[in-house]
């Protein structure tokens, strides 16, 4: 079945006031996950709700929270945590969903806006990273590094709410922030645990019970 | 490419699509008119038809030009000059002709689909080009100078030369058909309003056109009454003048035959070809501005007077095309508003309860209930909408038919009723290529070869029936053919062989269940084709493509006589009643149209067959399935497994099954929604809808379920 999505506005009007033009850098939302800062390029962020309930779906990977709706759109809701691998802890009421989509989807064909949402701990603000201080993820060992695009390091002025934060966040002045690969974040497969057909494309019953999310790798996606 | 060029290159498709349809439906009518097998001449077809069919060419040609697709403006042109020169009679309609414009039809929707696929709009093609050559061709040898001679024909009815002379070539070709076809001239004098002159004669057609054909109308000699103008309609027919002055009886006119006289006219005009540049006729200055026009166009310069049929153009300027994602996103703010209606009914209630507000209470009901009433209202309306007839279907079916039959040396009836049954959009479009195939399968391999039918004292023609029809909620859509029938051992045998089924499960099959085996995935069609059909895709992709639009699919046959094959389908995908269930603290809906009934069950009437729970319900062992256990779902700590529940029961074909649940909400409407590309597929989840208060619950697809469950059963069911 086939059904489209009202359009959301491009970025949240609050994010989109900030100027983004100048050359040599990007404006990024910042976010936490458990211990960890992380950003997301705005041009990614479609808005930011606050948790809801989130509708259990079986036989999905345990990272997939759920399904939810926003405005008669149902999407996918990640656990940023479980994603990024890490040991879940309740929510607290700072936690937040963002709602992302693959920048450059936009106009192939109809369903090709894929809608996620992602839940996060926390939502900090849009900092601009120049390029300079981005680095490859090459510096990173570890778990965490498949859905890493870069490392920005961030010039904290004194009296921000994230100084002295724990984890790789530690020097006093300078600030690490990890840069998400949203394509590798919202590429995964689901399998279904059994036979029968259910693969909804016509004449693909091989390919029953496994879908590739479809949001396809962009590497550069940020 | 743009978002605009985009735009602009779906709309191209589109619009470009629905005159391909319009073509198409007046070339199969123009071929239903009295084709004679063989190849030989057709008989006259409908001039209406053939100035349709141009039209619709003129249309594709504009359109092709406006968004430079070049091989499709070049092939239009082509196209115009042949179905000018058939307007005009230059060239005879036959067979050949017919194939050639049925091509035309063909070549232009590959046209569309490569352009609908990004491909360059100005890409050449060697197979347009060639076809190009062949209506080139077609027009100038086809080419039969039938008019000529007509000077003496013409000569037979006392015609004013003045007249005459005013006639394009096409009116003059229409005058020497019915000339030539011993209709009787009437000249109907009238005299109209110039306020009202476009609604009476209108009126005056409609009333001449079941009696005749109106070969042309041009303003009289004006009287004194400058407000008003005088019409003469000249009109060919074979019915005697009383009938003809009995339907326009009701309109102030006067019928006068024209009468016949001996000698030719010497003062005509050569040929009665002649057009006058329009300062020298001498009414002109008196037409009112929308009078009808007189053109002096020749033919092909894509000025030909088309003005008889401003009927037509009205009704389509009444019509508005709608992408059907509009559609779609009006029904999800209808979906809100429910929504929002229901948060409203919940402070109803609480109102209600306060003995303070009680009036208030009451004055809120009525309101809501008027709310309710209308919200109804948009959604059938909306739903309404989206209907299309399967009538769309039909004609490609009927391209389809004739060009297979053509290629399978097969002589075919096709039948059609029921094309004005509607269904959902969606449906429609998803339904031809299954229907293509069966009737593909019907015509390659039930129907027999004309010397097999005559033996069997069949009509040598086989039959291909299809018909649609509503029952309740559903459209049921049957396709029939007088064929061979299929030969179910012979499947049973394939199956067994492949190992789809045991010997001892073979036995068991009823006849029906044998002939549904045709379905199953792994007897590949293809291996059997002598007896069932099959070539490219088997009947299981088929199958499959029913199911996804929630439709069922059952097959009939009757060695020697034939095969029927039945699918019935709901009418709109959009939205269905569901059944609204609890299990394990989640909610999830099962849509009602699977759902038989539901009990309530003690939990200690569970007995166990083979590892397999089941219970007996009116004597019949119904299996049962746990959602909880097929969905791997946790209990919260707090709720222990209840000792009582309810069955849902479901039923798939012949075959049921009972879905253990903990509790049942309610019935509901419900649009079901995707899931996302990166969750479609879930087995046993068919979407997810909206229920209220920002919960989702997801609807099962209970299909899926129960192949889970029991395979083998539903496979073969």
């Amino acid at each position: 079945m086939r059904y489209t999505m009202p359009s959301y506005p491009a970025v949240p009007p609050e994010l989109a006031a900030r100027p983004r033009t100048d050359s040599g850098g990007r404006d990024v939302l910042t976010f936490s996950i458990g211990t960890e800062e992380y950003a997301l390029g705005i041009e990614c962020i479609r808005e930011i709700i606050k948790n809801r309930p989130i509708t259990e779906v079986p036989r999905v990977p345990p990272f997939i929270a759920g399904i939810i709706s926003v405005r008669g759109v149902v999407m996918p809701v990640l656990d940023m945590r479980i994603r990024l691998r890490m040991p879940p802890q309740p929510l607290s009421d700072k936690a937040r969903i963002l709602v992302v989509t693959q920048p450059g989807m936009e106009g192939q064909g109809n369903a090709a806006r894929d809608v996620f949402g992602m839940l996060v701990d926390r939502v900090h603000h849009v900092v601009r990273l120049h390029d300079a201080d981005i680095e490859p993820p090459t510096v990173l060992t570890g778990r965490e590094v498949e859905f890493v695009a870069g490392i920005g390091r961030l010039q904290r002025e004194a009296g921000l709410e994230a100084r002295g934060r724990t984890g790789m966040v530690s020097q006093r002045q300078q600030q690490m922030i990890i840069l998400l690969d949203l394509g590798r974040v919202l590429t995964f497969e689901h399998t279904g645990s059994t036979h029968g057909p259910t693969d909804r494309s016509p004449g693909l019953s091989e390919a029953q019970g496994r879908t590739r999310a479809a949001v396809g790798l962009k590497e550069k996606a940020l | 490419m743009s978002d605009r060029g985009e735009k602009a290159r779906d709309d191209f498709v589109s619009e470009a699509q629905e005159i391909i349809e319009q073509l198409n439906r007046d070339l199969l009518a123009i071929a239903s008119g009295g084709e004679r097998p063989g190849g030989g001449r057709v008989a006259h077809p409908d001039p209406e038809l053939i100035n349709s069919a141009f039209r619709a060419v003129h249309s594709l040609k504009g359109l092709a030009g406006l968004f430079g697709v070049s091989r499709m403006l070049h092939m239009s042109h082509q196209l115009e000059d042949l179905l000018d020169a058939l307007r005009l009679g230059r060239v005879q309609l036959s067979s050949s002709i017919l194939d050639l414009l049925f091509e035309a039809v063909e070549h232009y929707q590959r046209i569309i689909a490569e352009t609908g696929q990004g491909m360059p709009i100005d890409a050449q093609s060697a197979a347009v080009d060639e076809f190009v050559r062949r209506l080139d061709a077609a027009v100038s040898h086809g080419a039969a100078p039938v008019d000529g001679g007509g000077e003496a024909v013409l000569g037979g009815f006392d015609l004013d030369p003045k007249l005459l002379a005013v006639l394009t070539e096409y009116e003059e070709h229409r005058l020497r058909e019915n000339i030539r076809e011993g209709r009787q001239l009437y000249r109907i004098l009238a005299n109209f309003s110039l306020q009202t002159i476009d609604q009476e004669l209108e009126n005056l057609k409609g009333r001449l056109k079941p009696v005749g054909e109106v070969i042309t109308y041009l303003p009289g000699s004006s009287g004194s009454d400058p407000e008003r103008i005088d019409l003469e309609v000249m009109l060919g027919s074979s019915l005697p003048l009383a009938q003809v002055v009995q339907a326009v009886s009701a309109l102030p006119v006067q019928v006068v035959p024209v009468a016949r006289r001996p000698p030719p006219l010497a003062g005509a005009p050569s040929a009665g070809r002649v057009s006058l540049p329009a300062v020298e006729r001498p009414h002109v200055a008196d037409l009112p501005p929308r009078a009808p026009r007189r053109s002096t166009a020749g033919p092909g310069s894509g000025e030909t007077p088309l003005d008889s049929d401003q009927t037509s153009l009205k009704s389509v300027a009444q019509t508005v095309r709608v992408d059907i994602r509009k559609l779609d996103h009006l029904m999800n703010l209808i979906g809100e508003l429910a929504l929002a209606r229901g948060g409203i009914q919940t402070i109803q209630n609480e109102l209600k309860r306060n003995r303070a507000h009680t009036e208030l209470a009451r004055a809120l009901q009525d309101e809501l209930r008027l709310l309710s009433r209308k919200l109804d209202e948009l959604q059938a309306g909306i739903l309404e909408v989206r209907m299309v007839p399967l009538g769309q279907v039909f004609d490609k079916l009927s391209r389809v038919v004739r060009k297979l039959s053509r290629e399978a040396g097969k002589e075919i009836r096709f039948v059609v009723s029921g094309a004005d049954t509607e269904l959902d959009k969606l449906i429609v479009e998803e339904l031809s290529d299954p229907l293509m195939h069966v009737i593909r399968n019907a015509i390659d391999h039930g129907i027999e070869p004309a010397s097999v039918r005559a033996a069997a004292g069949k009509p040598a023609a086989g039959t291909v029936a299809i018909s649609a029809e509503q029952r309740g909620n559903h459209v049921v859509l049957e396709i029939e053919d007088d064929g061979a029938g299929i030969d179910g051992q012979a499947l049973v045998s394939r199956a067994v062989a492949r190992g789809l089924l045991t010997e001892e499960q073979s036995k068991e099959l009823s006849q029906r269940e044998i002939y549904n085996l045709v379905f199953l995935p792994g007897l590949s069609t293809r291996d059997v084709a002598d007896e069932i059909s099959g070539r490219g895709v088997g009947m299981d992709v088929v199958k499959t493509n029913i199911a996804r639009m929630s439709g069922i699919i059952d097959l009939d046959s009757q060695p020697r006589q034939g095969t029927r094959i039945t699918i019935t389908l709901p009418i709109t995908l959009a939205i269905i009643q569901a059944l609204v269930i609890r299990c394990a603290g989640r909610t999830y809906a099962i849509p009602l149209n699977s759902v038989m009934e539901s009990l309530m069950l003690d939990y200690d009437q569970i007995r166990t067959i083979e590892r397999r729970e089941v219970i007996t319900l009116r004597q019949q062992i119904l299996p049962l399935l746990r959602l909880e256990e097929v969905f791997q779902l946790r209990r919260p700590q707090d709720q222990p497994p209840p000792q009582k529940g309810y069955v849902v029961v479901v039923a798939l074909a012949q075959h049921r099954l009972g879905l253990l649940v903990d509790d049942l909400v309610g019935q509901q409407d419900i649009v079901i929604k995707s899931l996302g590309r990166a969750l479609q597929g879930i087995p046993g989840i068919a979407g997810a809808t909206e229920l209220g208060g920002q919960q989702t619950a997801l609807v099962l697809d209970v299909r899926a379920l129960a192949e889970e469950a029991m395979p083998r059963a539903v496979e073969a069911a």
